[in-house]
């Protein structure tokens, strides 16, 4: 290779960029970083799957209050219950996964090559025949519009992800909010039934006050272990309104993601998640 | 018609309420119930409260079964998706090969066979064609 070969590449590579120049005035950099704050946020929510557990040993937990001769029943119940366990957590998976895809694509890191291109320009700096102000300009102009070409595609992706994805990501949220509050939830109130019932049935059999108090004990202690998981139940209906919520704005606003409203509407979302799930995580 | 999700639910709440209300009956009437009287009570409310849990179980296969095909829909998505952030790796890989290949031709100016061979692996990588 001479040095005029080595002229000709960088006229090529002059070329192509002048190429990405052109595409690179009609697109504007965008910084997305609110909303792949709310995407890994909405992720993290749905890797907890603990209430999912919890319905699956539902019917064991029942053995503790009912007869023996209702076992059999139960037994049954929990193998029905496992059988659905693989599907709960597929939910949680697709909103997982989803919201990963999401917040990898709104990454600013995905469409930054300063490092690659920094390589470059110190190579073509090294070259001999090449003009060391004019390839530093060429490195920086490059910098520049390399960014705003596949910031600008990846911006377009983003719209189609979000507006591909709303109705469907919507019908499983809510799905899953059902399920959730009166399914997860009905199993609660049912525990409670079988916890006042056993224990006042033994209460009300019994002569000893001793014996009495004991089982008084034991019931508040069950009550109050129910309680809390009642409470977060509660709040991951709450966590699961407010990231379908998120995703509606992202949706309403998918033409203008990078609006100064919208991403600070977004960031009070990711704020208000963050509560949320630090809430689940201390109960 | 076949059932769905939301009246499964409600079912369940149905049959948990009925047992509330026989439970409630026994421990007021506990006094004037017979021992025999008491435990038939109980029984319907085990029974009551069962079916609840069933119907939840139901409910909840309903809800998973409603939301199937939006799940299949999503999973294209997110299928797109990776591949589009695939593509944005790629330019990046594309000016790393670019790089290297300034590289290589500064060492074949150079006549340099040591640098040459090092370029030669520095391409290769970049281009994915040698581990890094």
């Amino acid at each position: 290779m001479t040095h005029q070969h080595v002229s000709v590449s960088f006229m090529k590579l002059k070329v192509f960029f002048s190429g990405l120049f052109l595409l690179g005035l009609t697109q504007g950099c965008v910084d997305l970083k609110a909303i792949q704050d709310f995407a890994n946020i909405s992720a993290e929510s749905a890797e907890y799957t603990a209430l999912v557990d919890n319905y699956v040993e539902f019917p064991n937990r029942q053995k503790r209050y009912q007869p023996a001769d209702r076992h059999p029943q139960l037994d049954a119940m929990a193998q029905d219950r496992i059988t659905q366990k693989a599907d709960l957590l597929l939910r949680h998976d697709i909103i997982e996964e989803y919201m990963e895809a999401l917040g990898k694509l709104a990454a600013d890191e995905i469409v930054d090559q300063s490092e690659e291109l920094s390589q470059l320009t110190t190579n073509l700096q090294n070259q001999a025949g090449t003009n060391p102000a004019e390839t530093e300009a060429f490195g920086k102009i490059a910098g520049t519009l390399t960014k705003a070409v596949s910031d600008g595609w990846r911006k377009r992706q983003l719209q189609e992800l979000i507006e591909q994805s709303n109705d469907p990501l919507q019908i499983i949220v809510k799905s899953l909010k059902h399920i959730v509050l009166d399914g997860f939830g009905g199993d609660d109130q049912n525990e409670q039934f079988a916890i006042q019932s056993y224990y006042q049935t033994k209460i009300a059999q019994s002569n000893d006050p001793a014996g009495i108090a004991a089982l008084k004990e034991w019931q508040e202690l069950r009550t109050a272990a129910l309680a809390d998981h009642m409470q977060t139940i509660q709040t991951y209906a709450a966590l699961l309104d407010e990231i379908s919520e998120g995703h509606q704005k992202l949706f309403d606003a998918r033409k203008d993601l990078g609006t100064e409203q919208i991403l600070q509407q977004i960031q009070q979302s990711v704020k208000e998640l963050k509560d949320l799930l630090d809430t689940i995580k201390k109960i | 018609m076949a059932l769905t999700a939301q009246e499964a639910f409600n079912l369940s709440k149905q049959f948990r309420d009925f047992a509330i209300a026989l439970g409630n009956y026994r421990f007021a009437n506990w006094q004037s119930l017979t021992p025999t009287q008491r435990r038939d009570i109980e029984d319907e409310e085990w029974s009551l409260i069962n079916a609840s849990s069933d119907m939840i179980t139901k409910a909840v296969g309903l809800a998973l079964e409603e939301s199937e095909a939006s799940v299949r829909s999503i999973k294209k998505s997110v299928s797109k998706a990776k591949k589009a952030i695939k593509k944005l790796e790629k330019v990046k890989g594309i000016i790393e090969v670019a790089s290297a290949m300034v590289g290589l031709g500064a060492a074949i100016v150079s006549k340099d066979p040591g640098s040459i061979a090092k370029n030669t692996k520095l391409v290769l990588k970049a281009a994915n064609v040698l581990p890094a």
